[in-house]
């Protein structure tokens, strides 16, 4: 037995499936060969190591907690569909009898749909697929993409909000992968390029294959010191760069994602063939919500890529927004090179000399109690009593960086309280919304929502946005 | 008796839809260790193992081939941790914001070998996840995932190939 066959039969040694005679032969070339020896090594420790872990969750146990929780929602969803309006007993009871009751209830109410549809106009399925396959083998050659966008968003906000009725905001980025696998991107938001916008404001993620940086413009960032996939702290849209996977991750999640329809079809644009998958998403957020259609993720939407004919590249993509009675254009690829060289200072950042660099922790205060037992509402007329009086120091015990900043101090300095209302939720944010009116010294009146949230180590609300 | 996915599918399918509790016992494990991995937080992935069982047992009259619940079911966890990273990393709008995402709450243990099993490719993870975390053999891996017995071993042989290298850069990263 040589090195390779023993090596390729030491995980059924492990697993006690050779033949005893086999088994003979690997022991024996075991026993004389110091690198196949050490291989064995590594394998059983790493066995070891995996055994040990999942030790940790033998106790995981949910089960009544699950069943509780269908229970709870298919009383939700029959008293949607209005056939049941009296308590929960009633969910129970159903819970055992026929499934197919309530499966249609679900159906009717959720009106959900799984569909992964080849269209064709002239060839057969079998050749769409095919289509298919040759523009995910087109992107395995391309080394670096660079994009330009638009989205109707605002300039200095974050980067995945969008609003039906707000201007396009133009977006760049760019993505390399390195000889050695390693892979850099950079994601801006460029409003700040406009001349009408008086001060610099906008956003940058770099990635360079080692940190994550955030850069909010003029004088913010804060850094993580791992290489962040695309798509985590910057908008969902930021993953069209990944066009390797863009096909095969659209359509796999489509099979698994009942709210999903995909289909591919082929066009013929100037008589050429053109491959063009469509998704269309359905939000599962409420239609009520307050995040509904402020996000992309947050509505219904079609996604539309087009694929160039000769080379099977992605060529456009647009995203529209499904409102109630029209449709939105709300982002748009507007330009794609591939394997154009980009510079190395693409993927590093020029920060002023006043920036300011945050912590992501939230640290607990001296009186850090009296904050923990604050309710959202108390912490929302707390902050905005403090800014009236212009007590920053308090102020800043809201700040989840414990830092008030210049434009709060000059805009929300002296203001007045008009009203604080009752906080709400949202099913896409952990945090919590409170409603507030206030009266800015200059005289205008402010009327928007405060978010907060307390999920971090310090167990106390502070300010996520809504200023 | 060990029954497999398949029998209490139908069973839940035909007036026994309480069976379901028996496929909640079986993967409850798997789901949250790997959700664990992906999210980085145990009591997250809780939340969010329990929400995808949730969500499967609705769409268990949409899943079209019964023999794949398995796999199908850890699609739906990508999907629920999804929305999560979405959950957490999501402010408000406003005219303004200067907010920045937050941390987790934290948790001492750093969850390596799951964050390591949720980057292998899904035909190891699935795997790897089902021998360890719910203590399968290779036999019934390969009955459960209707794929020869030679096929699990060799995928497992790759898996531990990878995984030994994102333990490695675990390691390294930390240092």
């Amino acid at each position: 037995m040589n090195c390779t066959e023993c090596q390729e039969r030491l995980v059924d040694y492990l697993e006690g499936l050779l033949t005893e005679p086999r088994e003979q032969m690997v022991k024996a070339h075991l026993r004389s060969c110091d690198s196949c020896r050490a291989e064995w090594e590594q394998l059983q420790e790493l066995h070891l190591q995996l055994a040990s872990s999942s030790d940790r969750w033998r106790k995981t146990d949910f089960q009544q907690d699950v069943s509780n929780r269908i229970i709870r929602e298919q009383h939700q969803q029959l008293k949607r569909v209005g056939r049941v309006n009296r308590p929960l007993e009633i969910g129970r009871k159903i819970m055992h009898s026929k499934i197919t009751k309530y499966v249609t209830a679900a159906a009717t109410t959720a009106a959900v749909i799984l569909m992964l549809a080849f269209f064709h106009t002239t060839t057969p399925v079998a050749s769409a697929a095919e289509v298919l396959q040759k523009a995910i083998d087109a992107v395995a050659d391309v080394k670096t993409v660079h994009m330009k966008a638009r989205m109707r968003t605002r300039p200095g906000d974050n980067f995945g909000l969008i609003g039906l009725e707000y201007d396009f905001v133009p977006l760049e980025m760019w993505k390399k992968t390195e000889p050695d696998g390693t892979i850099k991107w950079r994601i801006e938001k460029t409003g700040w390029k406009k001349k009408e916008l008086k001060e610099k404001i906008g956003r940058i993620t770099v990635m360079d294959g080692e940190n994550t940086t955030f850069f909010s413009r003029p004088n913010i960032g804060f850094q993580i010191k791992k290489p962040l996939p695309l798509g985590r702290y910057d908008g969902d849209w930021s993953r069209i760069l990944n066009v390797g996977d863009l096909l095969e991750n659209e359509i796999q999640t489509a099979k698994n994602n009942p709210d999903r329809k995909a289909c591919v079809e082929r066009e013929m644009i100037d008589g050429k063939d053109t491959l063009v998958l469509t998704v269309e998403v359905m939000s599962k957020v409420p239609e009520d919500d307050y995040l509904r259609n402020k996000y992309i993720t947050d509505s219904n939407h079609r996604k539309v890529y087009r694929f160039n004919p000769e080379t099977k590249l992605l060529e456009s993509f647009q995203v529209y927004v499904q409102a109630k009675e029209k449709e939105v254009l709300v982002f748009e690829v507007t330009e794609i090179e591939y394997n154009q060289p980009i510079p190395d200072k693409t993927f590093t950042i020029d920060f002023p000399e006043d920036m300011i660099w945050q912590s992501l922790k939230v640290q607990r205060l001296p009186d850090n109690e009296k904050y923990e037992k604050m309710t959202p509402k108390e912490v929302a007329t707390a902050f905005f009593q403090a800014c009236a009086d212009e007590d920053w120091e308090e102020a800043a015990k809201f700040d989840s960086h414990n830092r008030v900043s210049n434009y709060i101090r000059n805009d929300c300095g002296r203001l007045e309280i008009i009203s604080i209302g009752e906080p709400f939720k949202s099913k896409g944010y952990r945090g919590v919304y409170i409603p507030y009116e206030v009266k800015l010294k200059d005289g205008t009146v402010k009327k928007h929502n405060l978010a907060v949230r307390n999920d971090n180590r310090a167990n106390r609300y502070v300010l996520d946005g809504g200023l | 008796m060990i029954r497999n996915d398949l029998y209490y599918l139908d069973r839940c399918l035909d007036g026994h839809p309480d069976e379901y509790r028996f496929l909640v016992e079986r993967y409850q494990s798997v789901l949250t260790a790997y959700l664990t991995g992906k999210l980085g937080n145990r009591s997250l992935a809780e939340e969010a193992a329990q929400e995808t069982f949730v969500r499967a047992y609705f769409g268990l009259p949409r899943l079209k081939n019964r023999k794949s619940f398995y796999s199908w079911l850890l699609g739906i966890a990508n999907r629920v941790a999804q929305e999560e990273f979405r959950a957490a990393k999501r402010f408000s709008s406003g005219d303004r914001i200067d907010q920045q995402p937050l941390e987790q709450p934290v948790e001492e243990e750093t969850w390596e070998v799951e964050r390591a099993i949720a980057e292998l490719p899904e035909s190891y993870r699935e795997i790897v996840l089902l021998k360890y975390y719910a203590d399968q053999s290779c036999s019934q891996i390969a009955e459960e995932l209707d794929i020869p017995i030679g096929t699990v071993t060799k995928r497992l042989s790759r898996a531990y190939c990878q995984l030994r290298q994102l333990l490695r850069r675990e390691s390294e990263v930390q240092k």
